[in-house]
């Protein structure tokens, strides 16, 4: 009996002495960090740097909201959860998503860049000269990524080294600081980054310039400018617009010409979008913003061609009645869509009679006027005129419309999204010339811009002569005129807000031509609010921007 | 006269006996059965009053004795009340009645069972008894009411959309609050909807510590023990159940018909006023304001007063049936049980139904010293709809428009709203097809032999194998769709995972009085998951559904994972009483899991719990009055780790870009290594009180506890400067409190077989919650409304306290909002209404929760009646949120009292074209979620057993049943809300979904 007892206990004793390796974790469908040690695993940390660039440009809502409307160019339509953004209410506040969100991303893909950038000297497998490509890269991309942040929250949290264990704490460090940092990285990039990358979308030379001209463009105007600042802008955009070959298309609307045409000669650097649906993620969703709700007027219905309406972004009337003269500059015209056509055809009450529309009838005009009555008794389509336009109906931004979605519903675009492009290049180096005094050679660098931009005649006479009615003369330049041609040849493309906070005319202009918003407006909305996540997540003081 | 009569008898009897002494000279022969549903009782103890002459009953329940006309035969058996019955003839047919009092039921407390008086921890039992009463649809149902402590909360009312179960409230924000369930003795991950509930012989709830401790790793959230049914000694039996139901919606939402929502699209234009022109965009001026808003359709329903309510075309009669049949019997050394289930459950909206296929086998042998055994439950089941929600659509659709055109065909866009589609087009077989089927094996194999007199040592091996299959398609003509291409996915994952136990348990009673018990165990549990999914866009053509998805112009994603985790575990237990009266449970648990750091993962366990059987004490051993009385006392400490493993690696996550069209996925860090994760502990105190007063006619338990978790697996909010939001940590600290109380009265007792009986059972609990700690000590966590002090979920939001009036433009302009806007309370005074003026609301958390069931008898009618009240909780209204009182003028609404010029009113807003919603309409949508409902009543029949032999059957019983007939709360009665059980997504928020439903159902139990 006792031995019976012997065995069982020796048995059962052996039993559970083994199994204690089933305690080892067996990671086999997510991959650790020790994989970016490894040639092909600092190649995928490179190419994760580049994927945070879609937040702020199109892959949501954000970019936009944050820059596009609260302008003197654009005011908000129906609908969103962001109109405080435009009307400067106390709904923008620190915990307007917003801010968070793009906050968030721009510190997850700083933290990519420097996984970059902290590992790079300890890959084995690599050659330098691929590894400093890369490591340059991650710079540029580092730098881009801290230049959104100095503009929208001022000082700012500085980290230029992997985060490999609990962070709790974080400071504001000056604006100086950021800059520096902004700079030096983008020094290395000029210097590091070839003129043509290998694969078309990562960072160049001509890109990092580009960059690096706006930057100091922006802190020439900044609490810690150098005198020097504007001058390096004019220099590195003059860089830009004659060493490498780049072009401006011969007409404004080209610019936007999606596929193929998006890669053309104006093009410096651009977020990549394209239409593999295994790529494309949340891909460009600019088309949702600018369009009016079309779809749920008589003949029309919602379909891919026309687009999603969103009706996030309308313009000002500033923007509609007096930014372009229409008679000489083609861009108004072409930066909005005001006709659809029918395609939901039948018999409906418009302009008070029966009206039958076929498909491919005129359905819709957005006019740029009043109509008379006679001609509203002729119109056999529903009209918005100024006077009928509202939060829903007006005037669409054409540049980001995708009819190649694969359906109605997709969000996500296929279009890249054009972050420097030589027009602007020109542009900054008018500003930058402008501000040191050069008006002279400043009104050079315009005038190009204005020439392209110049309508087309019936005849080649009449196109001269547009083109020749719309150059400036040196006295003409201000700082507003720099401003208003911004608006019309970059309107919507992501940068406005910046542009009035950089040249100090954002309440000015608001107040003017932004009635929604000019009643709310006040001097301490030139930074936008620190996300209250950040103050209330950091063990050490983290304070707040002024007036928030 | 009468009554003298027995005593007369006995007395003759009795002077007989005593002369003709041993003289018996009858073969008296007989059978007994028990009152309670007639069935023949075997191996009953049949004894002749006064001599040592016994008999006991054969299989079929008949026994036969040598004994005289006049004497007394005395019936015990166990579980029922001993009889004596004089014999007046020589065939007698007795019956016994279940005891109530039954010092030897038996209550199953993990790797094994004790008697009732002996058990120290906090546990409720569910009968058979009651378990078989009310026909349910899956397993946690069977809970709800029943029992003290067990909070069950409906999933949603999809057919086979099962329960929430919670006990004693919610411990943990991010581990999980679900129990743990073990079948059959083999704790399983998820629930028991794969279960036939008739299959089911007993489920016992452990809730407190000392009772879970003993599945520590595990046990924190409380255990359910779920027993099959088995087979016995004794004669084979063939049972067959089958009940059939027909459900119809409870109601419908109040939603509005054409001319109201004609009416509410043009009150949503007048407020619009065009900045320009100052002029509203419906000018009742204007004789052709009607025909510039509507379109041509919804203007011939405004003059021919036409309207469409899509919900009542979209839901329909429901229907159940249920059927199963068993055998279940055995020898002396073998006993078995097989069973097979169907059920089948059409819901009350067309595409969603579901159909499950259950077996199950328990087969048990003995040979000699050692036993061996399996039970096996294997189910199939097809669940059509789980993911689709057509009902949504329906409410919100515009009643203007007309679903079918004069042809009677369905017109897919009703109206020119680009958005939506008809409901119906939906519903439409083919349409969208949600389908998912699921496979289950769970079995337990098993071992045991008897090593020495008490000493038995048990291999226990539990393998459970999951395979699950869904496939989704949309067509053009979906909603989804919308005209654009078809779409179609497919995903499907499987689990294996299994549990071996080696158990030693030791049984000794020292010196009569020293009753010990020892359990050790050595176990592992280990489960690995392994899933692939793919879905793509652009079917060429639509009968292929998800069945050939190369055939796709484009694949949008695919994906494949896999996961394992283990835990190995060490347990013993010791129990020890003395004398019956003092009672001592100590036990120890181990756990080692793979999900935390090295150095961390190790759990220790320990409880104590003690307990005095008062009523054994001589003062008290023969008290008329109190019959038990016993007092308990129990600490003890329990883990959680339902977490994802992985979490103490520092992972990457894929990225996504593409360079000019060539994918450029990325990998970035994604988590940061915590090399310190840990258990999330539990530590509870429990004191409970048993009571059994008038022979048991009432008896009771009083239960207060007390739980602290520490360690909260809760996400460290980090700030995200660091490239890190948030880290996995073991932060903060939550606190439970709470007591229970239950009673059973036997109001009515029968005063002969077949008389008016009528018991009751009551149970009332409240559970408080309170989060004492966060991941930044004693500080809310405003930004996930975590406060201290305060229940995990509250909801924290504005005061609405009316609607700006005509005559307050002024005011109204100063908080930044206009006349027919909600009027937000300025809480903090500052003149602005601004994130400050927030506060607490309430919680979901009910104050007191409760359950009664009334059982009657009388004649073969048994009448159950169960009610389920909770009082004292907020909830989140689906109906009063979200498109249906955006009041944009757009979807349909629901039927609300808005604000105009002319109705002044308090209630709701203006509707205006140029919102998404009313500002802060958030507050519109709480109420108070007390609410009493009848959950079933059920009249049953037993015929008798006489004509119930005629079809060769033991016993026969019909039933008629309504589930969910009665609900009384102000919610639905003065609010106009659809079902104050409401259904909630993943993230806690209310969704409209499946209306909820009454059903009748009829059913027969019949055994041969």
């Amino acid at each position: 009996m006792k031995k019976r007892f012997l065995y069982s206990l020796v048995a059962f004793s052996i039993i559970s002495s083994s199994c204690e390796k089933l305690l080892k974790e067996d990671v086999r469908s997510q991959v650790t960090d020790n994989y970016v040690n490894t040639p092909s695993g600092f190649q995928d940390a490179v190419k994760a740097s580049y994927s945070f660039l879609k937040t702020f440009y199109g892959g949501d809502e954000n970019g936009s909201a944050i820059t596009v409307f609260g302008t003197d160019e654009y005011t908000n339509g129906s609908d969103g959860n962001n109109k405080s953004l435009n009307q400067y209410t106390s709904d923008l506040n620190p915990r307007q998503g917003v801010f968070t969100n793009i906050w968030n991303n721009l510190y997850l893909g700083i933290n990519a860049c420097n996984t970059v950038i902290t590992r790079a000297p300890n890959v084995t497998g690599l050659t330098d000269a691929v590894k400093d490509v890369r490591v340059a890269e991650a710079k540029f991309l580092r730098a881009q990524y801290y230049f959104l942040l100095v503009r929208l929250y001022g000082q700012v949290h500085l980290s230029l080294t992997e985060t490999q264990s609990v962070v709790t704490t974080a400071t504001r460090s000056p604006v100086k600081d950021v800059y520096n940092a902004i700079i030096a990285d983008l020094n290395i990039a000029v210097t590091a980054l070839p003129i043509k990358a290998t694969d078309y979308g990562r960072a160049t030379k001509p890109a990092a310039e580009s960059l690096l001209a706006k930057v100091y463009l922006t802190r020439a105007s900044s609490e810690a400018k150098e005198a020097t600042d504007y001058t390096k802008a004019a220099e590195l955009a003059k860089n830009v617009i004659s060493a490498y070959g780049f072009k401006l298309t011969d007409d404004f609307s080209q610019v936007f010409e999606q596929g193929a045409g998006e890669k053309n000669s104006e093009v410096i650097w651009s977020v990549q979008n394209n239409k593999d649906l295994l790529t494309i993620g949340t891909g460009n969703t600019l088309h949702l913003y600018f369009l009016m709700e079309y779809d749920v007027l008589p003949g029309m219905k919602r379909d891919v061609i026309n687009g999603r309406p969103f009706k996030r972004f309308k313009p000002t009337a500033y923007t509609l009645e007096n930014l372009f003269n229409r008679q000489f500059d083609g861009r108004y015209e072409k930066s909005f869509k005001r006709v659809f056509f029918c395609n939901n055809p039948g018999t409906f009450k418009i302009n008070g009679r029966d009206v039958t529309l076929k498909t491919g009838d005129t359905a819709i005009f957005v006019p740029d006027r009043e109509l008379t009555a006679a001609e509203l008794a002729k119109a056999n389509y529903n009209v918005y005129p100024p006077s009928k336009q509202d939060e829903r109906r007006f005037p669409s931004l054409t540049k980001f419309l995708d009819p190649q979605r694969p359906s109605l519903g997709d969000a996500a675009g296929s279009r890249d999204v054009l972050v420097f492009r030589l027009a602007e290049t020109y542009l900054i180096a008018a500003e930058a010339l402008m501000m040191s005094g050069n008006t002279m050679e400043a009104a050079t660098f315009l005038n190009v811009v204005r020439t392209r931009a110049a309508k087309k005649g019936a005849t080649t006479v009449k196109t001269d002569a547009n083109r020749l009615a719309m150059q400036v003369t040196p006295d003409q330049l201000t700082i507003d005129f720099i401003l208003e041609e911004r608006s019309r040849e970059l309107l919507g493309e992501n940068m406005r807000w910046f542009d009035l906070v950089r040249t100090g005319k954002l309440l000015e202009r608001v107040k003017k031509y932004n009635p929604v918003a000019a009643a709310g407006i006040q001097p301490f909305h030139v930074l936008r609010p620190i996300p209250q996540d950040q103050i209330d997540r950091t063990s050490s003081e983290f304070k707040q921007n002024t007036g928030y | 006269m009468i009554r003298m009569k027995p005593i007369l008898i006995f007395f003759v009897a009795s002077i007989c006996w005593l002369s003709a002494h041993a003289q018996a000279t009858k073969k008296i022969t007989g059978s007994v059965s028990s009152i309670e549903d007639g069935l023949t009782l075997p191996g009953v103890t049949v004894k002749l009053k006064g001599t040592t002459k016994a008999a006991v009953t054969d299989i079929d329940g008949k026994f036969n004795i040598m004994a005289d006309i006049g004497e007394t035969l005395v019936f015990s058996f166990l579980g029922y009340e001993p009889k004596e019955v004089a014999i007046t003839s020589e065939t007698l047919s007795v019956q016994l009645n279940a005891s109530s009092n039954n010092l030897s039921e038996v209550v199953v407390v993990g790797y094994g069972s004790q008697k009732k008086t002996d058990v120290t921890g906090a546990i409720s039992s569910i009968s058979s008894k009651a378990l078989k009463e009310v026909p349910v649809t899956s397993a946690p149902q069977m809970l709800q009411g029943r029992s003290a402590g067990v909070y069950v909360l409906s999933a949603g009312n999809k057919p086979g959309s099962g329960s929430k179960v919670q006990i004693r409230g919610r411990r943990s924000f991010n581990a999980g609050n679900d129990p743990l369930y073990v079948i059959d003795g083999i704790p399983i991950s998820g629930g028991l909807n794969d279960i036939n509930p008739n299959d089911i012989e007993t489920i016992d709830i452990l809730k407190d510590a000392s009772a879970t401790a003993i599945y520590g790793s595990r046990g924190a959230n409380g255990v359910i023990i779920v027993t099959t049914k088995r087979g016995k000694t004794g004669r084979t039996n063939v049972s067959y159940n089958n009940y059939a139901g027909v459900s119809t919606i409870m109601k419908y939402a109040d939603i509005m018909n054409g001319a109201q929502f004609a009416e509410y699209k043009r009150e949503s234009r007048r407020a619009a006023i065009n900045a320009v022109t100052g002029k509203p965009q419906y000018d009742d001026a204007d004789p052709l304001a009607d025909s510039k808003l509507f379109e041509t359709v919804e203007l011939k329903s405004i003059t021919e007063g036409r309207s469409t309510d899509y919900q009542k075309l979209l839901v329909r009669k429901g229907h159940n049936e249920n059927h199963e049949l068993s055998v279940l019997g055995g020898s002396e050394n073998t006993k078995f049980n097989i069973s097979l289930g169907y059920f089948n459950d059409k819901g009350i909206i067309a595409t969603q139904d579901f159909v499950r296929y259950t077996s199950r086998f328990n087969i048990d042998q003995t040979i000699g010293r050692f036993k061996v055994g399996i039970s096996s439950l294997g189910s199939y089941s097809l669940r059509n709809g789980e993911d689709a929600n057509p009902y949504a659509g329906s409410v919100a659709e515009n009643p203007l428009g007309v679903p079918y055109d004069d042809q009677g065909n369905l017109i897919f866009l009703p109206t020119s709203d680009g958005l939506r589609s008809n409901p119906l087009s939906e519903i439409v077989p083919g349409a969208v097809i949600n389908r998912g089927k699921r496979f289950r094996l769970l079995s337990n194999l098993y071992g045991e032999a008897e090593i020495l007199k008490g000493l038995k040592f048990k291999v226990n091996f539990g393998p459970d194998l999951i395979q699950n299959r869904k496939g989704n398609f949309n067509s053009r003509l979906s909603n989804v769709r919308r005209n654009g291409d078809p779409s179609a996915n497919e995903n499907e994952d499987f689990v294996f995972a299994y549990t071996w136990e080696n158990i030693l348990t030791y049984n000794k009673l020292f010196a009569k009085k020293h009753s010990v018990s020892f359990t050790g165990l050595y176990g592992v549990q280990t489960r690995q998951f392994e899933s692939s999914n793919i879905s793509v866009v652009g079917l060429p053509v639509e009968s292929l559904e998800y069945y050939n998805l190369g055939a796709a112009t484009t694949i949008n994603s695919v994906g494949t994972s896999y996961q394992k985790w283990s835990i190995l575990s060490y347990m013993s237990r010791l129990n020890y009483s003395f004398d019956d009266r003092f009672l001592l449970t100590l036990t120890g648990r181990a756990d080692g899991s793979s999900k935390f750091a090295e150095g961390k993962q190790w759990g220790y366990f320990p409880s104590v719990a003690l307990g005095w059987n008062v009523s054994n004490e001589g003062f008290l051993k023969d008290n008329a009055t109190l019959s038990k009385l016993k007092l308990r006392l129990s600490y003890g400490r329990t883990g959680n780790e339902g977490i994802d493993p992985y979490q103490t690696n520092g992972l990457l996550a894929k990225t996504i870009y593409d360079f000019d069209g060539s994918p450029a996925f990325g990998y970035r860090p994604n988590t940061i290594r915590n090399t310190d994760l840990r258990w999330e502990t539990t530590a509870s105190y429990n004191a409970g009180i048993d009571f059994g007063i008038l022979k048991d006619r009432i008896s009771g338990t009083l239960e207060v506890y007390q739980s602290k978790t520490t360690d909260l697996l809760l996400p460290r909010l980090l700030p995200i400067t660091s490239g890190f939001g948030q880290i996995l940590s073991n932060v903060g600290s939550k606190r439970n409190r709470g007591v229970e109380f239950s009673i059973s009265t036997l109001n009515i007792l029968p005063k002969q077989a077949g008389g008016f009986e009528w018991s009751t059972d009551l149970n009332l609990f409240t559970n408080k919650e309170e989060i004492l700690e966060l991941s930044q000590g004693k500080v809310d966590d405003i930004g996930n409304a975590r406060f201290i002090g305060q229940p995990a979920i509250v909801y924290f939001d504005y005061v609405k306290t009316g609607i700006w009036q005509t005559g307050e433009e002024v005011q109204a302009k100063k908080f930044s909002s206009n006349v027919g806007q909600i009027k937000i309370e300025d809480r903090n005074g500052n003149g602005i209404i601004d994130p400050g003026d927030r506060k607490i609301l309430g919680s979901d958390v009910p104050k007191l929760i409760g359950g009664i069931t009334n059982r009657f008898g009388y004649k073969g009618f048994d009448l159950s009646v169960l009610a389920f009240a909770r009082w004292g909780s907020l909830l989140r209204s689906p109906v009063h949120q979200g498109s249906l009182t955006s009041l944009a003028g757009r979807y349909n609404a629901f039927n609300v009292d808005y604000w105009t010029k002319n109705n002044p009113t308090n209630a709701y807003p203006q509707p205006n074209v140029n919102q998404e919603s009313p500002l802060f309409s958030s507050t519109l949508q709480y109420f108070d979620g007390s609410f009493v409902k009848i959950r079933n009543i059920n009249l049953g029949y037993n015929i008798s057993s006489k004509i119930a032999q005629k079809i060769k059957a033991q016993s026969l019983r019909v039933y008629v049943s309504a589930q969910n007939p009665f609900v009384f709360s102000a919610y639905t009665n003065k609010n106009n809300g659809v079902d104050p059980e409401i259904e909630l997504d993943g993230n806690n928020n209310p969704v409209i979904n499946t209306p909820a439903f009454r059903t009748i159902l009829a059913g027969l139990n019949i055994k041969f």
